[in-house]
């Protein structure tokens, strides 16, 4: 492997907090500033996590996240291991949606998502029985046993999913079916990573607390914030994606 | 124009019970079968889940009635019962053109997109009651993705080793519409505010605009009433008149 002063800084050890993510982080940023090249190999699962300092099982499911956006891909068997993919032949296809869309399309998607959304928990609030808070908490805890980038997306669907059938409305739970398909990939993609999975939990949790207490302005209020907290996230990445593209290019 | 009385509160109950042995009359058919299915379970031989998928033909037959009020029927087995699956069920659902549709969930739960039904109040009461129920009205969106009423019986049998055990729920759907446009002309002409619940205050249909289908009664504590017994019950001008062998009531409230 070649070295020198910037790729050194790729591979320097970690300090603390959030780890996976970091690493995440900063082979993404690795790739994205061409430090790494496309279908370059990564060094092993037990160098690398000799050299970020942090364990294998951390490692693996940074890798995993990486996987999941479409910026490593994994062979197996001989001369198999983790190699980095071309980001700019759109081999991630979360770069591609998001740089497919505006920054006021994504908002725009935002905002209907955040009306079915919002009114599902303001209604769910009001009917929602004991059996349907009871899949909810179901639905939080399956978000917080999430261990890679598709299960988490996975489990917020789901919970999406769950709030509007709470509210006993059909039609707002087919809007929530349908608009999936969209928000998947544009706004709980960029959220599904181990550190934000912390936070996508305590959002959940506060949506069912305030839907079991019966009170549907505090559960319309945490579930808009959500749904604005993951367009946030989801903005940042784009902002980053939309900045590296050549001007005159449509 | 003759004049006619207001029908009473036991003419409202015995329509809902008349539409849901109706109901439950096309589940019992099934169970029939099923029960004819899991028999070399119970005298101790390996069934797989081949061996139950027989109940199509009749599952099929009973959605395929015209102008059938059900929208989905099936067996649903219960955990280790089969030997090749875990998890199993043969329902199938009408599609828009009215087409029986096999329902595929993912029913291997080492999928992360699991569908637990072993959790779902169709399946656990029945099994834990050991009697027919009906679930709902909710919001089916995994199959019929309307608002349903789910009707279920257990199954339970004898094995030679395991003792006796359930072995699964036989069951259909209904749309709540269907039983809304039934029993309306009934409450329509009902003097007062009249309406069908659940054993959680759920209104299934009611005769005001305030009762609409779905919400959670506020008038009046139908839980708590509920619990009370088999018997009218009144508290606060309310009186919840339950439906024998039905999880359903009707609430009478003052004007």
């Amino acid at each position: 492997m070649r070295s020198d002063g910037g790729r050194a800084a790729v591979f320097a050890p970690l300090e603390s907090g959030r780890r996976a993510d970091a690493v995440v982080r900063r082979l993404a940023d690795g790739i994205a500033l061409g430090l790494l090249v496309p279908d370059e190999q990564l060094p092993s699962e037990t160098e690398l996590a000799d050299t970020f300092g942090v364990s294998p099982v951390t490692v693996r499911e940074a890798l995993t996240a990486l996987r999941e956006q479409g910026l490593v891909a994994t062979r197996r068997g001989r001369g198999g291991g983790s190699f980095v993919r071309d980001a700019r032949a759109g081999a991630s296809a979360l770069h591609e949606r998001l740089r497919a869309v505006s920054p006021s399309e994504l908002r725009d998607l935002a905002d209907h998502y955040v009306a079915v959304t919002g009114t599902a928990a303001l209604l769910a609030a009001d009917r929602a029985g004991a059996q349907d808070v009871a899949l909810l908490t179901a639905g939080v805890g399956e978000l917080e046993r999430a261990t890679d980038a598709g299960g988490r997306r996975r489990a917020e669907s789901r919970f999406h999913v769950e709030l509007a059938a709470a509210a006993q409305s059909p039609r707002l739970t087919r809007a929530e079916i349908a608009l999936q398909t969209e928000v998947g990939p544009l706004l709980w993609l960029p959220t599904a990573t181990p550190a934000a999975q912390a936070e996508q939990v305590r959002q959940h949790a506060a949506i069912v607390e305030a839907v079991a207490a019966g009170d549907g302005q505090r559960a319309r209020a945490h579930a808009v914030a959500h749904v604005y907290a993951a367009l946030a996230r989801a903005s940042v990445l784009q902002l980053g994606l939309l900045g590296q593209l050549d001007p005159d290019e449509d | 124009m003759p004049t006619t009385s207001a029908p009473t509160v036991a003419e409202l109950a015995d329509r809902v019970v008349a539409l849901c042995e109706t109901t439950f009359a096309a589940v019992d058919g099934l169970r029939g079968v099923a029960d004819q299915l899991l028999l070399p379970f119970t005298q101790g031989a390996s069934l797989a889940a081949a061996d139950v998928a027989p109940i199509d033909g009749p599952v099929r037959q009973v959605l395929d009635v015209p102008r059938s009020p059900l929208v989905g029927a099936g067996l649903v087995v219960a955990p280790d019962v089969l030997v090749d699956a875990r998890h199993w069920m043969q329902w199938w659902t009408r599609d828009d053109d009215g087409q029986p549709q096999q329902l595929q969930p993912e029913l291997d739960a080492e999928e992360e997109s699991f569908w637990d039904y072993t959790v779902l109040p169709w399946f656990t009461v029945p099994r834990e009651t050991g009697h027919r129920h009906v679930t709902g009205p909710y919001v089916d969106w995994l199959c019929t993705q309307e608002y349903t009423l789910t009707f279920t019986v257990p199954v339970f049998g004898t094995h030679p080793e395991r003792g006796r055990c359930h072995l699964g729920v036989v069951g259909a759907d209904i749309v709540a519409s269907w039983l809304e446009r039934r029993l309306l002309p009934l409450l329509h002409r009902m003097d007062g505010p009249v309406a069908l619940v659940n054993a959680e205050g759920r209104v299934v249909v009611a005769n005001r605009p305030a009762l609409v289908t779905g919400a959670v009664l506020r008038q009046a504590d139908v839980p708590a009433l509920w619990r009370r017994g088999p018997d009218d019950a009144t508290s606060g001008g309310a009186t919840l008149h339950r439906l024998s062998d039905l999880p359903l009531g009707v609430l009478v409230l003052a004007q």
